[in-house]
């Protein structure tokens, strides 16, 4: 510690000895405008790590005030929540606590969590794409509940919806296999490559593929099926990705689990985004029999 | 004939060893190290390499590589000093391209660093060695840590002139 001392006329400059017979540079450096650098960083950091989860909190909070009484909004809500909070923890313990025999410290299980919301920009886009998902998919119970037409319009959204979480899962599997396989091979630049074409190319094919199921179906059964689909696909992406973490956690590997973990995460949450549909099924029958009845 | 047909035999194999000599060669790199830096890198394939370069050069199959420490010794009136770089971020990561060379920017010289955080008119210092990639660097002497490092303060007319050793830990 040093005080800067009252009787003496500033600017101080501060330069540094270091023992020893090597070239070590040392230029003179303002102390305050070193101190005053490191607290915008700090406060820039703190920013970019708070700001991201602030603004979905915020949001959030808004959504749900205006969208009083519009339970599709609501149950999106709920699944921005689920994805954005407890699929960060989940990925969390068994990605590294599980699979960490020393356990963690709670800074690096804080320092992991600045680093998922703050920095890891995949993270915010696969939310994204969860949430969009959801909604999409409940444009047809939505119809069907307000008994509105055939919802042909809804038809292309929830197969393309549907189709980006079954892609998901697809590559959640094929990767899971990868990384048991090759290890750390699996999160090289070029796999990266590979498997964005997979996903966007599977995207496409099964968004096709789901939009034939609604041919000669009725909407109701319709959803039913894709929910199907998508919840089947789940359990069969967590039957090979929780064996290939297991394989690869016992393999000599700096990062390949964290696919692994990926897998199984990423089934959690779309089985339960498969789930969304019927749980606004329900909560509209339970609205629907709490209004008075008039005949 | 017989010995016609051997003779050419013979010559393709030649041929084809030479050939197969310069093929090999072409696909090696060139390293420059700074003298008397020992440098230790891992391939692609996780396995240690240990530069020992002859005149500051030496060959490296191309391929991608991370420098994973370097050192640097000398021996001053009895004593041994050596500087060590260590926890390297993503600059330590490199390639070597067939037949071009590349500089690995490890050893000497390193940078003092100070950070400052201050409450009013009260500063706490703290001093680190950073390398020129970025990487932490320790010093020791016979193995141990030296004296630590001091801090000279002075303001701008010269009339304020303080020093401060700084305290490991």
């Amino acid at each position: 510690m040093w005080q800067e001392p009252e009787d003496v006329d500033g600017p101080f400059t501060v330069t540094t000895r270091v023992a020893g017979p090597f070239q070590v540079e040392s230029k003179p450096q303002d102390p305050q405008a070193i101190a005053e650098a490191a607290l915008r960083e700090e406060r820039l950091h703190a920013l970019m790590v708070w700001g991201p989860i602030l603004a979905v909190f915020i949001a959030a909070v808004v959504l749900t005030w205006l969208a009083r009484k519009r339970w599709p909004v609501i149950t999106i809500l709920l699944y921005t929540l689920w994805v954005a909070v407890l699929f960060t923890p989940l990925v969390l313990f068994v990605a590294m606590w599980l699979g960490n025999s020393d356990g963690w410290e709670l800074d690096e299980i804080w320092d992991f969590l600045f680093e998922l919301y703050g920095v890891f920009w995949p993270f915010w886009i696969f939310c994204g794409i969860v949430v969009i998902s959801q909604a999409l998919l409940l444009i047809i119970p939505v119809k069907i509940v307000k008994q509105r037409p055939k919802p042909q319009r809804g038809l292309w959204a929830t197969a393309i919806a549907a189709g980006a979480l079954f892609a998901i899962v697809v590559l959640g599997i094929a990767w899971s296999v990868v990384a048991a396989i090759s290890g750390d091979y699996a999160i090289e630049n070029m796999v990266f490559l590979l498997a964005l074409i997979f996903l966007l190319f599977n995207w496409l094919a099964w968004s096709c593929i789901f939009r034939a199921f609604a041919r000669n179906a009725d909407p109701h059964s319709y959803v039913r099926r894709l929910t199907k689909w998508l919840l089947r696909g789940t359990i069969l992406e967590l039957l090979i990705a929780v064996p290939s973490h297991v394989i690869v956690r016992h393999k000599d590997v700096c990062c390949a689990h964290g696919v692994t973990a990926a897998g199984i995460a990423t089934g959690l949450v779309i089985m339960l985004v498969s789930f969304g549909p019927g749980v606004y099924f329900l909560y509209a029958e339970r609205i629907k029999s709490k209004k008075p009845n008039i005949s | 004939m017989k010995r016609l047909i051997v003779s050419i035999l013979i010559c393709v194999a030649a041929i084809s060893a030479a050939a197969a000599q310069v093929h090999s060669d072409s696909s090696l790199g060139t390293v420059e190290v700074p003298d008397g830096v020992v440098v230790v890198l891992t391939n692609s394939d996780s396995v240690q390499i240990t530069l020992k370069p002859v005149e500051g050069l030496c060959q490296l199959p191309a391929g991608r590589y991370r420098i994973d420490r370097w050192k640097v010794e000398e021996y001053v009136v009895g004593h041994v000093w050596k500087l060590e770089g260590v926890h390297f971020g993503e600059e330590a990561v490199f390639d070597v391209i067939a037949g071009q060379k590349v500089e690995l920017s490890v050893g000497e010289p390193v940078i003092s660093s100070v950070i400052v955080s201050s409450s009013g008119s009260r500063y706490r210092f703290d001093h680190s060695l950073i390398g020129r990639l970025s990487e932490i660097v320790e010093i020791s002497k016979n193995g141990a840590r030296p004296e630590p490092p001091k801090l000279q303060i002075r303001n701008a007319d010269g009339s304020y002139q303080g020093t401060i050793p700084f305290e490991y830990g």
